[in-house]
């Protein structure tokens, strides 16, 4: 996949009004209000159709089943893209473990009539039929090539704030990078700064935790929450839910275990794009169920 | 996909153990986490509905999930009894 020519530079480009339905997965709706408020506040703000995937179910997890058992990774996958295709919606997910699960499942689908006939099978178990007729979008794409970098900027104003980004691995599924520049380019255009480090691009730990939490704990994610500390940033930005339940996770552990603090906040982007456009934090949750306390960063956005 | 990921190779291991909670939950309430008061509390306070629409509120999509599994005969590979949700040895059989 290349990026768009357009992608980042103009102000809108969707060559039709894309409706979708936004899929929650499984940590963003219990640990993340902040996030999904914020996205489903901004998306409606720029002019996008989006309901949410009702019945949806565990992506199922991409790490796992993918190599696992195929059978059990489509099946399970294409039970949660039926939904949104019985709403007549593309699908779009802001964790990267499901919009890898679901966009490589749907594109084995597409591509492979005699797999979908074979999910087909199993679907007819619950009555349901799945066409493989929808597409699955991440967030970013949807922000930067259907809204647009530049409208987006122009939209609201610059949060006065320094950042250090997680991309998290699933991000670069492709090979020009298209998803993380996307990630780079819209926490340049929306904060004063955006401060990159060595560890930038190492793994949160999650699925490493499977085979070894210790290692996962402490040689991944505490590696990289150290060298976080000593940038001095506002904020730890993530997009995928799955990074994020991995450094709560881990914050917890370290805690209990340790002793150890960390009192950076980890936000979601589309909270810094809520606050660009003047949403106002506690409209969508700000200060609740966080890592650390935002009330630092609230205040230089109320300062301006 | 293997111009994505060209060292990618069906495998066959045991289950690892953490993984053993981890697909009960998904198979009981269709995903990873449950609700609790302070979820509901919150998910509220920033806007939204208390239960998410996803299988929290449609418990008939878990429902669901136990049958494509037992249709795939994923619960007698590796071992688990989706009635009583309880593994049916301590060891890790897949």
């Amino acid at each position: 996949m290349t990026i768009p020519d357009n992608a980042l530079t103009n102000s809108s480009h969707a060559s039709y009004a894309a409706r979708y339905a936004f899929f929650l997965g499984c940590v963003m709706p219990v640990k993340m209000p902040w996030a999904e408020s914020a996205i489903m506040q901004v998306l409606p703000h720029f002019g996008i159709d989006v309901t949410y995937v009702t019945k949806s179910t565990c992506c199922p997890r991409a790490g796992v089943w993918m190599s696992v058992d195929e059978r059990v990774w489509l099946t399970l996958a294409s039970y949660n893209l039926l939904q949104a295709e019985q709403a007549g919606r593309d699908l779009i997910a802001s964790c990267n473990g499901c919009y890898v699960t679901l966009y490589e499942a749907n594109k084995t689908l597409k591509e492979n009539p005699e797999k979908l006939n074979m999910v087909n099978d199993y679907l007819e178990a619950t009555n349901n039929q799945y066409h493989a007729s929808i597409r699955v979008r991440h967030l970013l794409q949807v922000l930067c090539e259907d809204i647009g970098v530049e409208k987006i900027k122009n939209a609201g104003q610059k949060v006065n704030i320094r950042i250090a980004l997680h991309p998290g691995c699933h991000l670069r599924v492709f090979e020009e990078g298209l998803l993380v520049k996307y990630f780079n380019t819209l926490a340049e255009a929306l904060t004063a700064e955006v401060v990159h480090y060595s560890t930038e691009q190492i793994c949160c730990g999650l699925q490493a935790n499977l085979a070894d939490r210790e290692y996962a704990t402490y040689e991944l994610a505490k590696k990289k929450l150290e060298e976080i500390k000593k940038l001095n940033v506002d904020a730890f930005v993530i997009v995928c839910s799955g990074c994020y339940d991995q450094f709560e996770r881990t914050l917890k552990t370290l805690e209990s275990e340790i002793g150890y603090k960390f009192d950076i906040p980890i936000i979601h982007l589309a909270e810094i794009l809520a606050l660009s456009i003047g949403i106002s934090p506690d409209e969508f949750g700000m200060r609740l169920l966080r890592t650390a306390p935002v009330d630092s960063l609230i205040e230089k956005w109320e300062r301006g | 996909m293997n111009q994505y990921f060209p060292w990618r190779r069906p495998i066959k291991i045991n289950l690892p153990l953490g993984v053993k909670p981890q697909l009960i939950r998904h198979f009981s309430i269709g995903l990873l986490y449950p609700i609790t008061e302070e979820t509901l509390k919150c998910r509220e306070e920033a806007g939204l509905s208390p239960v998410p629409p996803t299988a929290h509120q449609f418990p008939e999509a878990a429902n669901d999930i136990r049958t494509l599994i037992k249709a795939m005969k994923v619960d007698k590979a590796i071992g688990l009894d989706l009635d009583t949700m309880e593994y049916l040895s301590d060891d890790n059989t897949r």
